[in-house]
This record gives C-alpha cells, structure tokens and sequence, in this order.
C-alpha cells in the first residue's frame, strides 16, 4: 500500500512538473502583458506534434525534439504578436479576450482538419533510465519530464528576476507609461514575453509528448490546468504558480489512483479544490490581496 | 549646453482642446515654471510635451536636434526625461530596481563605473534612498516615492527633466527639501528643467523663469522678477 502511495505521488510529481511547465509559460505572459492567451495551450499541442513527427517521421531524438519546438513556437509566437496581437493590445480586454479564444479555436480545429482528433503515442525509447527505489519505480520519461518541466520553470523564474530584460517585463506590466518615459519600449518587451512564453509553450509540448496523448485537443485540457494553477498561486506569482501545480497534480492524481473509477472525475475534484481557495482568497493563495 | 525648445498647438484629449497653442523655451542650467491653477492645462501642455495626450502639432528640439516625431519612449533616450505628478514609481520592485532598471533601460552596454557614478549621485541628493534600497517602492510614502521618482529620471542623464507638480500634497519641509535638492541639480548637472507647480512662492526660490497659464492659454512669461513686478497680473493669477 505505502509503495503504491509513494509510486502514485512520485509520477503525480512528474505531472506537477509538466503542468508547471505549462503555467510557467503563460504566467510570464499574462503577467507582463496582461493578454490572457487562451492559444498557449495550442502552443503546447503544436509543439507536441513536432517533437512527435520529428521523432516518428525522421528518428529525430525527442530531445532535439523539445528544443526544436521552442524555436518554433518562439518564431510563431512573435509573427502571431506582430500580426494579431499588437494589434488588440490597445482594445479592451473582453476583445483580446476573444481574440486569443478565437485563435485558439481556430489552431484546434485546423489540427483536428489536418491530423485528425486521434490520439496518438510516441513509442520513442526512454530518454532517461527507469529509477528504480525498492519496490517503487518512476519510468524514465517522466523523470525526464520532471528535470526539464522545474529547470524551464526555472529559467521563467530567473529571466522575471534576474535579468534587465524581467526588469523591464516588470515596470511594462506595473506602469506602462511610465516604462515607456523611463525609456523602455513597452511594445518590445510585451514581444519578447510573449515570445519567451511561446517557447516555453513549445518545449512543454515536447514534454507532453514524452508521457501523454498526443492530440489536438490536448492543449485545451492542459491550458485550463494552466490557467487553474495561475489562480491558485496568484497572477505573475511564479513560485505560487509551482505549488498551484504540486496541488492540482496531486489531487487529480491520488483521486485517479486510489478511488474507484477516480480517473475520470480527479480533474474534476482538482476544480473543487479551485473554486474553494477562490472563494477563500480571490487572489490565489500567495496572491497579493488587492492589485491595483 | 542643452537648449530646449518646444511649441504645442492644439493638445487635450480627442475632441477636448486644452491647450491652443504654447511655446516654451529654456536653456541648460536654468528652470522654466509653468504657473496657473487647477485646470489651467500645465499637465496637458507637460504630457503633450512627452506625447501622453493627443496633439495637433508637436516640435521638438533640443540643441538643434528636430525630435518632433520621437516616440515617447525614445525621448528618454534623446535625454528627456518626464516626472508625472502623483509620485509614480514601479511600485512592485524595489529602490534599487527602479534605479538600475531606469539605468539599464537608456545604457545599452551597462558601464558598471558610470552606474555606480549616477547611483552615488541620487544617493548624494536624497540619502534616504540608499538606506531604503531594498525596500518595495509601493511601501514608500509619499515624499519618499517623489525622491525615488525623481531620482529615477536622473539615471538616464537628462538634458532636459520636466517634472509634474513634484510637491503636490508634500508635508512643508518635504516641500524645501525637494526644492533644494532640483536648485542642486539645476546647478551641478547642467540639465534644462521644466516643471509646472502651484507653489509659486515656493517655486520662485529655485524657477528663473516663469510662465504662467490661464484656461490653457499663455496669461503671462517672462523672468521670475519680472513675473514677481508685475503687480495686476500677479493678484489676477497667482492670488499673491
């Protein structure tokens, strides 16, 4: 029983991770930019679908595969910045809203038109070997997932803080006129976190290909995970964003487990969980109560 | 040198014309002060300046350079800096931050002497701030965002510095502080300030000329002493 336990909360972990990976992403975005980007899930999906073809069709390593789908989400995500959404910036939010919902619809069905919805799995052998700790065994895929989902939250984390460009992200999304008269190109930078978020997106859906279905509608369930998660540790709350995963993971994947016929509704109960601390703390619980 | 020459035509918002037309000029080392009560268009005519508000016709030039169609953000670049009025700062980062990344924002290749140089120099102005460096900018108080505010437009080495009504709502010895502190760096930088307040007497300690606004039209310019001679229009407009 203990084994069982532990087994389910270490590959519970490695979901954390991947969701993480995901929310990384996006909260970079929506927390300097403030677009809620309903498309990064289909960023996530597209980039699972490279990383799937470059291994089925040219026995390219999933490795390769990840790196390669962050360049070109990163290069779709500033065409899709420059062409479309620079252009809603300056609207209201309930259009860029339905801007970005709309893109996303469109992405969705037009991989369901060109791949159809099947589901498919990318029988690549393990990147990593299976760790195995007596009795309990963690497949290696999904302690590759684990390593590269926490060192791209990482990376998020450290570009926000650490560099001049996360400065700038910061005073864009604090006071973008006043960014703008302490010399900074608000434009730009709202770019480059978008970009940055993309790739993040595109390296995530390496990931999921590595220990889910890849579908076109998986960026939608993972998106929603996402953008849960993003309540949960509060808006531009990068290390609340990783304990927001480490909750919904663990939820959904306990419930999965250990209760009978759990593994179609532990999503739904990770939602409960969403809507409780919501109605507790509006903010998230590591939100800043009141953002101005 | 830093001579800076400015005229507006037509600024307010949309269809809302505040200012008809102005025209401003002030050399390095001296301060203009737009004078005028509540409403007389001194925010317009700054924020039309920086092109925060719509414009019919905006020209620009600072010794000799045309920048009329510099986008705002590039004017800090050019070496115009703008203070709005109610303190703002990135209240989410620190002292420090807000100073480094003001810095960094107009410095392309970070000089790490020239940083340390600029940063000793805010310090110099307002101590305050190196004993606070690390502390949120939105957890400061009033005055003390002002200092950091102003301190901010520093970093990127202003020719020009256009402040907002930077003592609005300050306690009286703010007030001089603040004001020994712009007479300083009037003095030592060589910047052209410009800078719209409703303390006239206040500001005609450190102004060496003054312009004076009335329903966004230009009631009176000229030197401080002459502004401060001119009995009828001083009663009129400045209630002194």
């Amino acid at each position: 029983m203990t084994t069982a336990v532990i087994q389910a909360v270490l590959l519970a972990l490695s979901m954390a991770a991947l969701y993480a990976a995901v929310a990384a992403g996006l909260t970079l975005t929506v927390g300097v930019t403030r677009i809620i980007n309903f498309a990064h899930g289909e960023f996530v999906m597209l980039g699972a679908f490279l990383t799937y073809w470059l291994y089925t069709r040219f026995g390219l390593s999933p490795w390769f595969g990840m790196a390669a789908s962050g360049v070109a989400l990163a290069i779709l995500s500033a065409a899709v910045y420059r062409g479309f959404l620079a252009r809603v910036l300056k609207q209201d939010e309930h259009n860029q809203l339905l801007a970005t919902l709309g893109l996303s619809i469109l992405i969705l069905n037009l991989a369901i038109i060109a791949w159809s919805p099947d589901p498919r799995v990318m029988q690549a052998p393990p990147l990593l070997p299976t760790l195995n700790l007596g009795g309990v065994t963690v497949p290696g895929n999904n302690i590759a997932v684990a390593l590269v989902g926490l060192i791209l939250f990482v990376a998020m984390y450290a570009i926000r803080n650490y560099t001049r460009y996360g400065t700038q992200m910061r005073f864009a999304s604090d006071d973008p006129t006043l960014a703008a008269h302490a010399g900074i190109n608000v434009d730009r930078v709202f770019e480059l976190s978008f970009v940055i978020g993309g790739a993040a997106a595109g390296v995530s859906g390496g990931l999921v290909a590595l220990v889910l279905y890849v579908q076109p509608t998986i960026g939608v369930d993972l998106v929603i995970r996402a953008f849960a998660i993003i309540a949960l540790g509060g808006l531009g709350n990068i290390p609340g964003a990783l304990i927001g995963s480490a909750i919904l993971a663990l939820t959904e994947g306990l419930t999965s487990t250990f209760v009978p016929q759990g593994g179609s509704w532990g999503f739904g109960i990770a939602f409960v969980i969403l809507l409780l601390v919501l109605v507790v703390r509006p903010s998230g619980l590591f939100g800043k109560q009141a953002h101005p | 040198m830093n001579r800076f020459e400015a005229s507006l035509e037509r600024a307010g918002y949309g269809e809302l014309v505040v200012i008809p037309q102005l025209a401003i000029q002030v050399s390095g080392g001296e301060m203009l002060v737009l004078l005028g009560p509540n409403g007389a268009g001194k925010t317009t005519a700054l924020k039309a300046l920086v092109g925060d508000v719509d414009v019919g016709r905006r020209a620009l030039r600072l010794d000799g350079a045309d920048l009329s169609g510099t986008p705002g953000w590039r004017l800090a670049h050019a070496g115009i800096a703008f203070v709005p009025d109610g303190a703002r700062c990135f209240g989410t980062a620190t002292v420090h931050e807000n100073l480094r990344g003001a810095f960094e924002a107009t410095h392309r290749h970070a000089d790490a002497a020239s940083r340390r140089r600029l940063f000793d120099r805010a310090f110099d102005l307002f101590p305050i701030l190196r004993q606070r460096l690390d502390q949120l900018a939105g957890s400061m108080s009033g005055g003390q965002r002002q200092m950091l505010a102003i301190a901010r437009a520093l970093m990127i080495q202003p020719k020009v510095l256009i402040l907002d009504e930077p003592t609005a709502g300050l306690a009286p010895k703010l007030v001089e502080e603040l004001f020994e502190a712009l007479g300083r760096i009037k003095t030592t930088s060589g910047c052209a300030i410009v800078m719209a307040e409703q303390n006239f007497a206040a500001a005609v300690s450190v102004a060496d000329h003054c312009l004076v606004l009335d329903e966004g039209r230009p009631a009176l310019a000229g030197t401080v002493e002459q502004v401060r001679s001119n009995e009828k229009l001083r009663v009129a407009y400045l209630g002194l």
